[in-house]
């Protein structure tokens, strides 16, 4: 079921423009050196890739945002908190 | 047979309980719920290129009202729209009739009914800065990945969160929606957050989108959605050979194990 999901998140978002930035690896927990080769390669891979364009967009559409229409400054840092790409969990407990 | 007389005749066999069509009110055609009690109704019965998703209120006449016999009007994409809610048990199919009406054109018909049949041609500002409207899925390949991300993010900031593609959407009935989930996505503020909300609904059209055009048609703010599910539908049919729709079988995402087997795919070092 994972491996369904992963790579059909993956192909949208290759369409959307966030090619390479999800990657699906079965890892055992006796496998500690591929864990670690796998992280290396995938921080790598992120690094070559550079910061996500989605901080961006997301300040461009703050600052042109109309006045009325703009969140309370509590809800923009908790949005770029929640942003998908840094992880669910992290939302969920704060 | 003519349309009007076949209805009347399914109300007075009782072959069906209520029918599902359009009817002309106040120089618009809008759904209608034509009964055995009031008959000469139906002779107000229209049909044309408006659509509304018949098949979403036939499918909250059920929940209401168990087992009782609906008819309605389908067109093609209603009927595809009628094996996805078939599929998740919300609709039984023998308690549903349709009549078939004249609908997506072909060469062997003269003309069909679709208010989809002309895409409104998309501006120039917008197809510099978004996407066209009429785009194919493959003409967009030859942005890079930055460009694509920009110009959807262009078509996405505009959205003024009126869930009217949710509303709209003939094979959406969740109880509960993400979309209103304050630890999925964002409420009460706009602009909506993008480009969260219509990945998640784009997430949950997967084996599931009929392609019937409704939710870009209602769309206020003119977002390529059926560009998006198009792309949607093609990964699900590339991927998992499944098409939402044209058969009666369980989508891949609701079925445990495998019908196809994929590997993770492997990272590409750039």
């Amino acid at each position: 079921m994972t491996v369904k999901r992963v790579t059909y998140l993956q192909e949208l978002l290759e369409f959307m423009g966030l090619k390479g930035r999800l990657h699906l690896e079965w890892i055992s927990s006796a496998e500690a050196q591929k864990f670690a080769q796998v992280v290396t390669d995938f921080t790598e891979q992120i690094r070559t890739l550079g910061p996500s364009p989605l901080a961006v967009f997301t300040e461009k559409i703050k600052a042109n945002a109309p006045k009325a229409f703009r969140r309370p400054e509590k809800a923009i840092k908790n949005m770029d908190q929640n942003l998908l790409f840094h992880g669910m969990q992290k939302a969920k407990s704060a | 047979m003519d349309m009007r007389t076949e209805v009347r005749q399914w109300l007075e066999q009782d072959k069906v309980d209520v029918f599902l069509g359009y009817k002309m009110i106040e120089g618009h055609p809008l759904p209608h719920f034509f009964s055995k009690d009031n008959l000469e109704e139906v002779d107000a019965l229209v049909t044309g290129p408006a659509r509304y998703p018949l098949e979403k209120i036939a499918s909250s006449i059920a929940t209401e009202k168990p087992g009782i016999k609906i008819g309605l009007l389908g067109r093609e994409c209603t009927q595809r729209a009628l094996n996805v809610l078939y599929i998740w048990n919300q609709l039984s199919p023998d308690n549903v009739k349709t009549l078939n009406v004249n609908c997506c054109p072909s060469r062997l018909e003269a003309h069909g009914d679709c208010s989809y049949l002309e895409p409104k041609p998309s501006g120039d500002y917008k197809k510099q800065m978004g996407l066209d409207n009429n785009m194919a899925t493959e003409q967009t390949d030859i942005y890079s990945q930055e460009e694509r991300f920009s110009r959807w993010i262009y078509e996405f900031q505009k959205c003024i969160k009126c869930y009217g593609c949710r509303n709209i959407c003939p094979v959406c009935f969740c109880k509960e929606c993400s979309l209103e989930h304050p630890d999925l996505v964002g409420t009460g503020a706009l602009p909506a957050e993008v480009p969260i909300f219509h990945m998640v609904r784009a997430v949950h059209m997967a084996g599931r989108c009929i392609d019937c055009g409704l939710c870009e048609d209602a769309c206020p703010m003119d977002i390529p959605l059926r560009l998006l599910y198009r792309k949607v539908n093609e990964i699900v049919k590339e991927t998992f050979d499944y098409e939402a729709g044209i058969s009666q079988l369980q989508p891949p995402f609701s079925v445990l194990g495998d019908t196809v087997t994929l590997e993770p795919k492997p990272l590409e070092m750039a």
